[in-house]
C-alpha cells in the first residue's frame, strides 16, 4: 500500500489527544476493534498466562507423598488459602466451653471446634452484608478511608490468622537458646489483633492525609500511646520479678542496645510530634524510621559477630516474646507519623478527581461567552483540569468563580487556577529566568 | 496598540503599572510611623490612587471614572457613624498583591504580605475595613491575620446602622443597580457580602434597588479580574454585564470594587467616541461616592473633584 | 456441471446443498458472512475512554482479575477432564504386595505422574491453575472491595461473587483431598471434626459431607470425587455464566 494509505489507516484514526474542543467536536474516536486488537491483546495474556503455568508444573511439580495413613503422625498443613479458617479454629480454644442439654437428643456440646466453626463463619457473613451495610455512593478508595481500613484490617487479620495455624512450625522452627519457642502462642494469639489495629489506623491516618487534612488531633494520641505502652512494657521487662529469666542477666547490655534502638525513634517522633510543624516532624520520622531499621538490622548482624550466637539467641528471646509492643508499635508509629505528615503531591488534582463531568461550570463560564476557539467556546474547566490546554485556558480565566459557585461538588476551581498560575511562575525563575 | 471600534483598545494590561506595583516589593523596610490619633479601627484605600493615574491622568484614557473619591467618600461615611480609623494609605502601606497572587508571582505577594501584615500588627489593629472586595476578599483569605476582623466598608457601615438623611423633594426617584463583585460574593462563602450593600441603597429613600439579571452569586464578572488581560474580548464581558444595566433601565451603576469601576468606567467613557450612540445612559460610580453625596456635609479629607471642571472631556481628544 | 461461482446458487449440488435442503440453515448461514465483518467492529467505549477523563491508571491492570480467574478455570476444567481419565476415586486401604500400605486412588495418581505420558505436567496445570484461580478470585475480590463496586447497583453480582469464592475454596478443598495421600487424611480429619461440632445435626453432616464420621472407610475419597468433577462444576459453570452476564449487562464499575 501507499504510504499515504498506511499513514491513514495507522496515524489518523487512532485514540489519541484530541485537538477539538466544544461540543461540537467531530473527531470522537468510536473504539477499539474487536478484531485484531483487542483480540490479540486478550490472546497475549492468557498466552502469558498459560505459559506461567506451563513453567511451573515443569519446574515445581506438585507434592505427592505416600499413601494414606489413618495414623498419621506427621505434621501436615493444609493448603495456603484454607490456613485463615484452621488458624480460627486453632484459636477457639479461648472461648469458654460447655456442654448444653445433656443427655437429652438435643445435646449440644460448645467445645472448641464449634466455636472455631462459628468463627469462621464470620467473615462470611461479614462479606455478605457488605453491600448492604454500605450505601454511600462513594466509590473511590482514597476517598472512603473506613472502607479501605477496614478492607486492609480485614487482609491483616486474614493473614495474621493464617499465620496462627502454623503455630506448630513456627514454635518447632524458632527456639530460644533455653528450649521455648521463641515466639509463643499466647504472643500468636495477640496476632490477631494488634497488627490488624495498627494496619487499620495507621492507614486510615494515610488515607485522610491524602486530602491534606491536618491529622495531628489523630497523630498524637496513637504516636503518644504507643510509645507510652511501650514504655510500660518494657519497663515491665525490667521490673517484674521473672521477667527478664535469670539466664538472659548476663546479656543485659545487648539486650538494653536493642531495645534502646527500638523505643528511641518512638521517643523522638513523640517529641516532635508535640509541637513541631508538619515538614519537621516528616524529615525527623524519616531518620528516625530509617536509622532505627537499619540500626536493628546491623545489631542482629554484628552482635553474633561480636558476642556469640547465644547473644543473639537471648535478645531475641526478650524481645519475640513481647514482639507486639516491642517490634510492631515503633514500626507502625514511626510509619504513621511519616505517613500522616507528608504533604500530597497536588492536592488539588485529589480535589479535582471530585469531578463528574457534568458541564456545569463550563455552562456558565462568562469567558467561553465571548472567546472561540476551534468550535466555539473555549472549554476553560474541562481543559484545564485534564492539563489539555496549551496555556490559553489557564490565563484566560478571569477567576471570578462562577465555574465554583454552581459546581455541584464545591469544587473551588479558582483555587486551582491559582495553583497552576505559580508552578508556571516557579518553573519560570528555575529555568534560570529572572525571578518575576 | 490597535484600534478597536470604541477607540484605542490594548491587549495587554499596562505593564508600566505592574511594574511599579511589583517593585513595591523589594525594599521591605518597615518605616516609623507616627500615629496622630490611634483607633482600633483602621481604613485600607488600597490602590485607588494608582487607577486613576491610569484613568484620568494617563494619555491612553481619560473620562470622568473617578477611584480617588472612593477613599474621601469612605472616610466621610465612617465618620459618619462615628469612627475616626487610622488611615493606612499608601505611603506607608503596600499593594495588597492581589493581582500579583492571582498572576502567579506568589513570592512578590508574599513579600508585600509580610510586610502589610507586620505594620498591621504593629499598629494594633482590631478592625479592618476596606472599601475594595479584592482587598477584602485578600485580607480575609489569603492573609492570616490572627486576632484582626476584616470588613469590607458596606458591611461596617451596615452594623454601624449608618443613615442617610431624607433627600430633598426636587430630587426623583432614581433606579439604583448594584454589582456583586465576584471577590467579596462567591469568592467568600462563609461571610459574603451581597445584603449590606443593597440595605444600604435602600436606605436613601429616592433610590429604587433593581437587580441586574444575574445578581448575588450568579452574578457576572466584570470581564477582567487580577489585570491579565485588557482585550475585546474581556471589554465583551464588560459590554454584557452593562448591557444588564441596560435592560433594567437603570440610572446608576453601583459596585462594591474599586476594579469593577475601572472596568465599567473604561467602557463607559469608550462608549462615549461615538456621540449621539449613548448606549450607556446611566452613571456608573462606587457606592461609597453614592452614598457619600447624599450625606450633608463636606468631605473630611477634601475631595479631588475639581469643581471647576463641570462635565468630563468632550471626546475626540487624543492625549 | 457449471458453477456460477455464487455460493448461494452452487450450493444446490454440494455437501451444504445437501443440509440445506434438509435443515432450515438460511439466514443462520447469511449470519456467518456478517460475523466475518466483524473486521471493523468496535468495542463499546469506557465513560473514561469516552469522555477522555483523566484516569487513575493503576487501578486498571487489577480489572484482569477476574478475567486471569476465568481463564485459569477454563484450563482447570481441560486438565480436569484429562485427568479425569486416569484416576480412580476409590479411597479404600489396601497393602499391596511388599506389605506397604496403599489404596487405588493414590495408586492411580502414581500411574498419572509417572507413566502416562506428559501426566505429570497436566497433574501439575491443573495444581497451579487452582491457586492461581484461587488467588485471582481473592485478589479481583479485593479490587471489587476497595474500588466500590459492591454498591448499588451491583449488589446481587456482590453477592454471587462471595459464593462462588466460597465455591472455589470447597473446589480446592475437595480437590487435595482426591490424592489419597497424608495430607487428604489429615485434611479429611479436620473436615469430618468441624463438621461434627456443629451442635444436634453434627454427624448428619459428617455423613453428608463425607460419608462417613471418620476417615477410615475412605468412602470420602468418592463421594468429594463426586463433588468436585459434577456437582460443583455444574453449579460453578452456571453462577460464572450468571455473573459475567450481569456484568455484560450493567457495565463494568469503573475506578474514577
Amino acid at each position: 500500500m501507499e504510504i499515504e494509505r498506511v499513514k491513514e489507516k495507522i496515524m489518523e484514526g487512532r485514540p489519541g489527544f484530541p485537538r477539538q474542543y466544544g461540543p461540537q467536536r467531530v473527531d470522537h474516536q468510536p473504539g477499539i476493534p474487536l478484531f485484531p486488537q483487542e483480540a490479540t491483546r486478550d490472546f497475549v495474556t492468557i498466552f502469558l498466562l498459560t505459559a506461567i503455568m506451563f513453567f511451573l508444573s515443569a519446574f515445581v511439580t506438585p507434592f505427592l507423598g505416600p499413601a494414606r495413613s489413618p495414623q498419621l503422625s506427621e505434621l501436615i498443613v493444609p493448603d495456603w488459602y484454607l490456613l485463615f479458617s484452621w488458624g480460627l479454629l486453632k484459636v477457639a480454644d479461648i472461648f469458654p466451653q460447655f456442654v448444653l442439654g445433656k443427655g437429652t437428643p438435643l445435646e449440644a456440646n460448645f467445645n472448641a471446634a464449634f466455636w472455631g466453626d462459628l468463627l469462621s463463619g464470620i467473615p462470611v457473613i461479614a462479606l455478605l452484608i457488605l453491600p448492604f451495610l454500605d450505601r454511600g455512593r462513594e466509590t473511590r478508595p482514597a476517598k472512603a478511608p473506613i472502607r479501605s481500613a477496614v478492607g486492609l484490617v480485614g487482609i491483616a487479620s486474614i493473614f495474621t490468622s493464617s499465620l496462627y495455624s502454623i503455630r506448630e512450625v513456627v514454635a518447632q522452627r524458632w527456639v530460644s537458646p533455653n528450649g521455648a519457642a521463641l515466639i509463643p502462642d499466647g504472643t500468636m494469639k495477640w496476632f490477631f489483633i494488634i497488627p490488624p489495629a495498627l494496619v487499620g489506623l495507621t492507614s486510615y491516618i494515610a488515607l485522610r492525609r491524602l486530602a491534606f487534612m491536618p491529622m495531628r488531633r489523630w497523630l498524637l494520641p496513637y504516636v503518644a500511646g504507643l510509645t507510652l505502652l511501650m514504655a510500660v512494657q518494657i519497663a515491665w521487662i525490667f521490673i517484674t520479678p521473672g521477667g527478664l529469666g535469670a539466664e538472659a542477666w548476663p546479656f543485659v547490655l545487648p539486650i538494653g542496645i536493642a531495645l534502646f534502638i527500638l523505643f528511641a525513634p518512638m521517643v523522638v517522633t513523640t517529641f516532635v510530634l508535640f509541637k513541631q510543624p508538619d515538614t519537621v516532624v516528616r524529615k525527623v520520622s524519616t531518620w528516625a524510621g530509617g536509622l532505627g531499621l537499619v540500626g536493628f538490622i546491623a545489631f542482629t548482624i554484628v552482635l553474633p559477630v561480636v558476642a556469640g550466637r547465644a547473644a543473639l539467641g537471648w535478645v531475641l528471646s526478650v524481645l519475640w516474646p513481647n514482639m507486639n509492643t516491642l517490634v510492631f508499635f515503633p514500626l507502625f508509629g514511626v510509619l504513621t507519623a511519616w505517613l500522616g505528615t507528608r504533604r500530597p503531591y497536588s492536592t488539588y488534582e485529589y480535589l479535582l478527581n471530585e469531578c463528574y463531568q457534568c458541564g456545569k461550570c463550563h455552562t456558565v463560564c462568562p469567558v467561553t461567552k465571548v472567546e472561540d476557539d476551534a468550535l466555539g467556546g473555549l472549554n476553560l474547566v474541562y481543559n484545564s483540569f485534564k492539563k489539555q490546554h496549551d496555556g490559553v485556558p489557564l490565563w484566560t480565566c478571569l477567576a471570578c468563580d462562577a465555574c465554583s459557585a454552581v459546581c455541584p461538588l464545591d469544587i473551588q476551581y479558582s483555587d486551582y487556577i491559582l495553583e497552576e498560575r505559580a508552578k508556571v511562575h516557579a518553573r519560570m525563575a528555575a529555568d534560570g529566568g529572572r525571578k518575576e | 496598540m490597535m484600534d478597536t471600534e470604541y477607540g484605542p483598545g490594548r491587549t495587554i494590561p499596562h505593564p508600566v503599572m505592574f511594574r511599579v506595583l511589583d517593585s513595591e516589593a523589594d525594599d521591605l523596610t518597615v518605616p516609623e510611623i507616627k500615629v496622630e490619633h490611634k483607633s482600633e479601627y483602621a481604613y485600607y484605600p488600597g490602590c485607588v490612587d494608582y487607577y486613576d493615574v491610569e484613568m484620568q491622568f494617563s494619555h491612553m484614557n481619560y473620562g470622568d471614572t473617578n477611584h480617588g473619591i472612593i477613599f474621601d467618600s469612605s472616610v466621610k461615611l465612617l465618620r459618619a457613624v462615628g469612627i475616626q480609623p487610622m488611615i493606612l494609605d499608601r505611603s506607608f502601606m503596600k499593594c495588597c498583591g492581589h493581582d500579583q497572587l492571582w498572576q502567579g508571582k506568589i513570592d512578590v505577594f508574599e513579600r508585600m504580605r509580610e510586610y502589610n501584615t507586620k505594620i498591621i500588627k504593629m499598629l494594633g489593629v482590631k478592625t479592618f475595613i476596606t472599601s475594595c472586595a479584592e482587598g477584602y476578599r485578600t485580607f480575609k483569605l489569603d492573609y492570616k491575620l490572627e486576632g484582626v476582623r476584616v470588613v469590607h466598608i458596606t458591611q461596617f457601615l451596615y452594623e454601624r446602622g449608618l443613615r442617610i438623611p431624607p433627600q430633598p423633594g426636587t430630587a426623583k426617584r432614581v433606579r439604583v443597580a448594584f454589582q456583586d463583585p465576584c471577590r467579596s460574593g462567591r469568592q467568600m462563602p462563609l461571610e459574603p457580602v451581597y445584603e449590606e450593600p443593597r440595605e444600604l441603597i435602600k436606605r436613601v429613600d429616592n433610590a429604587d434597588l433593581v437587580e441586574l439579571k444575574t445578581f448575588r452569586a450568579d452574578a457576572q464578572c466584570c470581564g477582567v479580574a487580577q489585570m491579565m488581560y485588557c482585550n475585546d474580548k474581556t471589554k465583551g464581558l464588560t459590554r454584557k454585564r452593562m448591557d444588564e444595566a441596560v435592560e433594567v433601565e437603570a440610572d446608576y451603576l453601583l459596585t462594591a470594587c474599586p476594579k469593577c469601576l475601572t472596568h465599567f468606567g473604561c467602557l463607559h467613557h469608550e462608549d462615549k467616541w461615538r456621540p449621539g450612540e449613548e448606549r450607556y445612559p446611566y452613571k456608573v460610580m462606587d457606592i461609597t461616592q453614592f452614598l457619600a453625596e447624599r450625606l450633608p456635609g463636606e468631605y473630611p479629607t477634601g475631595s479631588n473633584i475639581d469643581a471647576k471642571r463641570k462635565e468630563p472631556p468632550l471626546p475626540g481628544r487624543r492625549g | 456441471m457449471s458453477t456460477t461461482g455464487d455460493i448461494r446458487k452452487d450450493t444446490g449440488r454440494s455437501v451444504f446443498g445437501w443440509i440445506k435442503s434438509r435443515f432450515p440453515t438460511v439466514p443462520y448461514a447469511d449470519l456467518t458472512r456478517v460475523v466475518l465483518e466483524t473486521d471493523q467492529r468496535q468495542l463499546p467505549r469506557s465513560h473514561a475512554e469516552k469522555y477522555e477523563l483523566k484516569t487513575i491508571w493503576y487501578w486498571y491492570p487489577l480489572y484482569c482479575l477476574g478475567g486471569i480467574a476465568f481463564i485459569a478455570f477454563i484450563v482447570l476444567t481441560i486438565t480436569g477432564i484429562l485427568l479425569g481419565f486416569f484416576y480412580v476415586p476409590d479411597g479404600r486401604l489396601e497393602i499391596n504386595a511388599s506389605g506397604d500400605l496403599t489404596n487405588p486412588a493414590w495408586r492411580s495418581m502414581l500411574i498419572i505422574m509417572n507413566d502416562i505420558p506428559f501426566g505429570f505436567i497436566i497433574r501439575g496445570m491443573h495444581h497451579w491453575a487452582a491457586h492461581i484461580m484461587i488467588a485471582a478470585v481473592f485478589l479481583h475480590m479485593c479490587r471489587v472491595y476497595f474500588t466500590g463496586a459492591y454498591k448499588k447497583p451491583r449488589e446481587l453480582n456482590w453477592l454471587l461473587g462471595v459464593v462462588l469464592l466460597l465455591l472455589t475454596l470447597a473446589f480446592g478443598y475437595s480437590g487435595y483431598l482426591l490424592p489419597a495421600n497424608n495430607l487428604s487424611e489429615g485434611a479429611a480429619n479436620i473436615g469430618i471434626n468441624m463438621s461434627r461440632a456443629s451442635p444436634v445435626i453434627g454427624d448428619v453432616l459428617a455423613r453428608l459431607l463425607f460419608g462417613d464420621i471418620n476417615t477410615l472407610s475412605g468412602v470420602y475419597i468418592l463421594r468429594f470425587y463426586w463433588l468436585h468433577v459434577f456437582i460443583l462444576p455444574l453449579i460453578v459453570t452456571g453462577l460464572i455464566v450468571l455473573h459475567m452476564g450481569l456484568v455484560w449487562l450493567q457495565g463494568v464499575a469503573e475506578p474514577h
